[in-house]
């Protein structure tokens, strides 16, 4: 099955051709989670960036409490995570959680996304900007949502 | 258009300890409209287009209240 339907409803990827979309396509792998299931923990190495298909997402931060955690945000269809670690290869800033039975993700390894970006640095462009606009996005989020609860 | 929308539960709301929620939906979201977070439902009260749209794309923060059954 095609991905690229989905992928031409993600704003990460908003500016490519279909021909681009294609390429980014044939990076990705399809996983299924459950409910509960951890899909990456804090700290945690990491080379994967994650596409929702279907089903919810749960990012969370560690708190102080032993084995306490905070909820950051929670992701639906059409968003990525992950993508921090895409950028800065650092470790993971948070955990991720799948909250929905069948959720359906679509990763695709770091290594492979920066060479597709490096190949055609046009699309590079594209998806790098793209990228720090969502960055951006989130931070509004949790900037806002900080505002509202004084 | 798509709109990719960052939902805020304001902490003050009674019932306000969602985390916030960002999803890629189809209608603009609209004052009065209720969304499904997690297991509970609310009411959007303000919709506000933080980010100007680029291309085919529109980005809007929303403030939700819960429902009161």
């Amino acid at each position: 099955m095609s991905i690229v339907p989905l992928l031409k409803k993600v704003d990460i990827l908003n500016g490519l051709s279909e021909s681009q979309l294609e390429e980014v396509a044939e990076l990705c792998r399809e996983q299924t989670c459950n409910a509960d299931e951890i899909i990456f923990k804090e700290n945690d190495k990491s080379s994967e960036l994650y596409l929702i298909q279907d089903g919810f997402v749960e990012i969370t931060l560690s708190v102080p409490e032993p084995g306490a955690e905070k909820s950051i945000v929670t992701l639906g269809k059409g968003q990525i995570f992950g993508e921090i670690a895409l950028v800065d290869e650092g470790l993971r800033t948070a955990s991720a959680r799948c909250i929905a039975d069948g959720t359906r993700l679509w990763v695709a390894k770091r290594a492979d996304f920066i060479s597709l970006c490096e190949k055609d640095t046009s699309m590079g462009f594209i998806l790098m900007r793209n990228i720090a606009a969502d960055l951006s996005f989130k931070l509004r989020l949790i900037n806002l949502a900080r505002k509202g609860s004084g | 258009m798509i709109y990719k929308v960052s939902f805020v539960v304001p902490s003050e709301s009674k019932g306000g300890e969602h985390s916030g929620a960002i999803r890629t939906v189809e209608k603009r979201p609209e004052e009065g409209d209720r969304v499904e977070l997690g297991d509970k439902l609310y009411e959007i009260v303000e919709v506000l287009e933080i980010v100007p749209s680029r291309g085919e794309f529109g980005y809007l923060h929303v403030t939700c209240r819960p429902v009161e059954e």
